[in-house]
């Protein structure tokens, strides 16, 4: 233990935004990056309930990496 | 924290922030970078949207994603003039299987908007309803989730100052905050 600095922070940039939620996407939902944001501009996650489809909910969240 | 620009608003806010997470996990904060052609929300999250294992305790893991904007504020001072302002949050503790046992969540705009609280492992006649229960709560900041994972879940804090440092951090957390307990 220690008062050591904390480590960095990273900031993304769009692809490795990308790169990142498409592989979540697919693990988690088997589907690409691309067509959950496809999905999404639909309206087909309108009304997701975050208590019932948690990692769903968790794609939702972190929608801008896919931006 | 506020900054004379966007990027600087956002360097200021994620150092802050990564330095309140580093009293209890070695794990990287990531953060959608700012870019004037998008009006955004932006997003961070800890990790790689996963759950980051904490030391010690009984082997939680803290989830943090969060969405925010940037405001500008023309009143102020040029170096104070932007500000990150959280537009919506997801803290989680979940256990050495990975099962969620808390959740709070503020995600304005969508099917229960208001700041609320998920309690998982309830095993009695209401479960169904305990597990898609929304409790109403007040707006949580990221050190009373992690002084909680230290507190009540004992996980070991990775800093001999750790208590200062969430200290600190929560007294800016209220001083820049625009709303405290509750919102839509």
């Amino acid at each position: 233990m220690s008062t050591a600095a904390a480590p960095g922070y990273e900031i993304l940039s769009r692809a490795d935004g990308r790169e990142l939620f498409d592989r979540k996407a697919r693990e988690w939902l088997g589907i690409s990056g691309e067509e959950f944001v496809r999905r999404y501009d639909a309206g087909e996650y309108d009304g997701v309930d975050c208590s019932t489809k948690p990692k769903l909910f968790r794609l939702l969240m972190l929608l801008p990496f896919a931006r | 924290m506020p900054g004379k620009s966007p990027a600087d608003a956002l360097h200021r806010y994620l150092e802050v922030l990564q330095r309140t997470v580093s009293c209890v996990s070695r794990e990287v904060l990531k953060a959608t970078a700012y870019d004037d052609s998008r009006p955004g929300p932006y997003a961070l999250t800890l990790g790689g949207f996963e759950p980051a294992r904490l030391r010690g305790g009984v082997g939680i893991s803290l989830l943090i994603a969060q969405q925010y904007t940037f405001v500008k504020r023309a009143t102020l001072s040029r170096w104070q003039r932007w500000k990150v302002e959280t537009a919506r949050y997801d803290y989680a503790l979940h256990d050495s299987t990975g099962a969620e046992i808390i959740a709070y969540h503020w995600h304005p705009g969508t099917w229960s908007g208001r700041p609320h609280l998920h309690v998982q492992g309830y095993g009695g006649p209401l479960a169904d309803f305990m597990r898609k229960a929304h409790l109403p709560s007040g707006r949580v900041s990221v050190e009373e989730i992690i002084r909680c994972a230290i507190e009540e879940f004992g996980a070991e804090p990775l800093r001999t100052d750790w208590e200062a440092v969430l200290a600190e951090s929560q007294t800016a957390f209220e001083k820049f905050r625009t709303w405290p307990i509750s919102g839509n």
